[in-house]
């Protein structure tokens, strides 16, 4: 289970640490190290990676609270081990015998507490290892003979690179398998059929997956687009604080709190089960949305707008005309991260949807403790699809708006 | 000081500029209509404030005081939109997302509303500066003399009170700058247009021919 939730979370934070890599100067800083005869490693530990670790803390600290309370991996990949306190925790909150609620509750605020004690291990052992860096850089180590360590890091990824690879092929070879016996290294035959079987019964979770996706997505990028306006307008940015609040739902254990959005919901006797469903996933996808696009946004050259308004054009005009459009693509790759991770819910859409909304992804999470092969392929290969197809369109929609505009291109 | 014919042209009194204690800009002047008045200074003198501060763009961590008025308009109590004070920077800034024509028609006051009347006059400043036929361009396909007189036709359509002038000529080589000068400042004076140049190129204020106002520590010779 390490390993799967190893395998899950690399590619998340090598995404966001190559969104952050541009921050810093790559290549002059390597230079300057290799001419004070520093090894390339040491060189990148030294100059570069406390400014980028700043840049990526709290999105570790996101993996670390995900994976103490991760419940769909728990589910997946160890239907019969003992259970962690979150797989658990679901159980109880789903149990008829409503006692168990507040066991629920209970264990929902020790979840909190546990997560909160991983995290400050963390943090000590981040402090230490600053503390380390500092002395070993200055006693002046120079590691310059770093090319085992380098081949070895380089393979690791590489194993976790292909393994992510290796399963989605997997599945996709599953979902349209025929006959598959044992020794045989490839089906037999190749059929549609399991497709042919599942798309009736996926169409209503394909529903609601795409209108839950799309409104939350749409609202986030609204909100996030209103909060960079004003900052424009006031000149001040939040500071780190606000990041911690964007990233604060991602720390805190998912199943804490949206079991107590579960209970507010219900509590408020509210029916608007899609208006709920779409709400908590804003939760989750606004601080993406937020943080893929508030750099581009700052970015932009203030002096277009400047130019736009001395030319008469009111605040709004100004961002309908000017930014907008020259910001088109940054925000649809925003709504396509935004959107990813709205089909990617699992405990949310459970919580809240309380098993009358499905989504694609709680019906694959339900379908991988059985063993259809078939279906589960065909499910999982959608639920993949889906992120795929929106950053395609992100990708060709500022390409087909901008077609005959050079500077307009990435 | 307060000129009397303030009826006519761009009227700065007492203007005054602060960064915390250091005073950036301390200005009075009248510039009349086809005139240039010149604020000299080495580069973080913080004369590009003044423009932003009449502009209506000015950093709130400035203090500001004094009064700015045009034809005895008071430009501090309008809204940035609608003062419509003209502003030329060291880039062209053409908008990149629309052809040369839109970004011209996008300048064009509003109160022109007929549409064969608008593309007429998007026409006509185009092929008064020489880029006749060039409506349907991408900016990004121009070179850099062309861009910069697109941002030209650009500000003049839009039909400003005044003209800000934010060291436009220091990004060009040095044959396209004498070219840039004169025809900006030709241009300027057809319109009859109060201007503010802001600038540390001797050059270009002997070429505005205006009023030269210094700014920054007075010992030190210009960069």
């Amino acid at each position: 289970m390490i390993a799967g939730l190893v395998l899950k979370e690399t590619p998340f934070l090598f995404l966001v640490t190559l969104a952050a890599l541009p921050q810093v100067d790559l290549a002059p800083a390597r230079r300057l190290a290799a001419s004070f005869g520093y090894g390339r490693i040491s060189g990148f530990i030294y100059l570069l990676w406390p400014a980028l670790y700043r840049q990526i803390r709290f999105a570790v600290y996101a993996v670390i609270a995900y994976s103490t309370s991760v419940v769909d991996v728990a589910l997946i990949l160890g239907p019969n081990l003992p259970g962690t306190l979150a797989t658990r925790l679901v159980q109880w909150m789903s149990d008829p015998d409503l006692t168990f609620r507040f066991l629920a509750s209970a264990g929902a605020v020790v979840q909190l507490a546990m997560t909160l004690a991983a995290l400050v291990v963390w943090y000590t052992l981040e402090r230490c290892c600053a503390a380390l860096l500092r002395l070993l850089r200055d006693r002046g180590c120079r590691f310059a003979r770093d090319a085992g360590l380098r081949r070895l890091s380089t393979f690791v990824i590489g194993i976790i690179g292909s393994a992510v690879f290796a399963g989605l092929i997997l599945l996709a070879i599953w979902s349209v398998a025929g006959l598959w016996q044992f020794p045989d290294p490839l089906p037999q035959s190749f059929t549609l059929r399991s497709w042919v079987r599942a798309l009736p019964q996926m169409i209503d979770p394909l529903f609601t997956t795409l209108v839950t996706g799309f409104f939350s997505t749409l609202i986030a990028i609204m909100l996030t687009i209103g909060c960079l306006e004003r900052e424009n307008q006031t000149g001040r940015t939040g500071g780190e604080r606000s990041l911690f609040i964007l990233y604060l739902p991602l720390i805190v254990p998912q199943i804490t709190f949206v079991f107590g959005l579960q209970l507010l919901f219900i509590g408020s006797g509210s029916q608007h089960r899609y208006a709920a469903l779409i709400l908590v996933h804003i939760v989750f996808v606004l601080p993406y949305v937020f943080l893929s696009l508030a750099d581009p946004w700052r970015a932009l050259d203030r002096r277009y707008e400047i130019i736009a308004t001395a030319l008469g054009r009111s605040r709004l005009a100004v961002l309908v005309t000017i930014r907008l459009p020259m910001l088109i693509r940054p925000i649809l790759t925003a709504s396509a991260v935004g959107f990813a991770v709205s089909v990617g819910q699992y405990l949310p859409t459970l919580l809240i949807g309380e098993g009358r909304l499905q989504t694609i992804t709680t019906e694959a999470v339900a379908l991988a403790s059985g063993n259809n092969r078939r279906v589960i392929g065909v499910y999982a290969l959608l639920q993949t699809i889906l992120p795929l197809i929106a950053f395609s369109l992100a990708a060709m929609l500022p390409a087909l708006l901008h077609r005959n505009r050079r500077d307009m291109r990435v | 000081m307060r000129h009397a014919n303030s009826r006519n042209g761009l009227s700065l009194s007492n203007v005054v500029i602060r960064l915390g204690s250091d005073v950036l800009i301390d200005l009075s002047a009248h510039i009349s209509s086809g005139e240039v008045l010149t604020v000299m200074g080495p580069s973080g003198s913080g004369k590009s404030t003044l423009l932003s501060f009449i502009g209506g763009f000015l950093d709130p961590v400035f203090e500001t005081a004094g009064e700015v008025s045009v034809d005895g308009i008071d430009l501090l109590a309008l809204p940035p939109e609608a003062r419509r004070a003209g502003i030329l920077f060291q880039d062209p800034l053409l908008f990149p997302h629309m052809s040369v024509g839109a970004n011209i028609a996008f300048a064009i006051p509003a109160d022109v509303k007929d549409r064969h009347a608008r593309r007429h006059l998007a026409a006509g400043i185009l092929a008064e500066m020489d880029l006749a036929g060039f409506e349907n361009r991408d900016p990004a396909t121009l070179s850099g003399g062309q861009k910069a007189r697109v941002a030209l036709a650009r500000v003049l359509v839009s039909r400003p009170r005044l003209l800000l002038l934010d060291e436009p000529f220091s990004k060009l080589d040095t044959e396209l700058r004498a070219q840039m000068r004169g025809l900006v400042f030709t241009k300027v004076r057809d319109a009859d247009l109060p201007v503010i140049l802001v600038t540390h190129d001797e050059a270009d204020a002997d070429a505005a021919g205006g009023v030269i106002h210094n700014v920054g520590p007075k010992d030190q010779p210009y960069a």
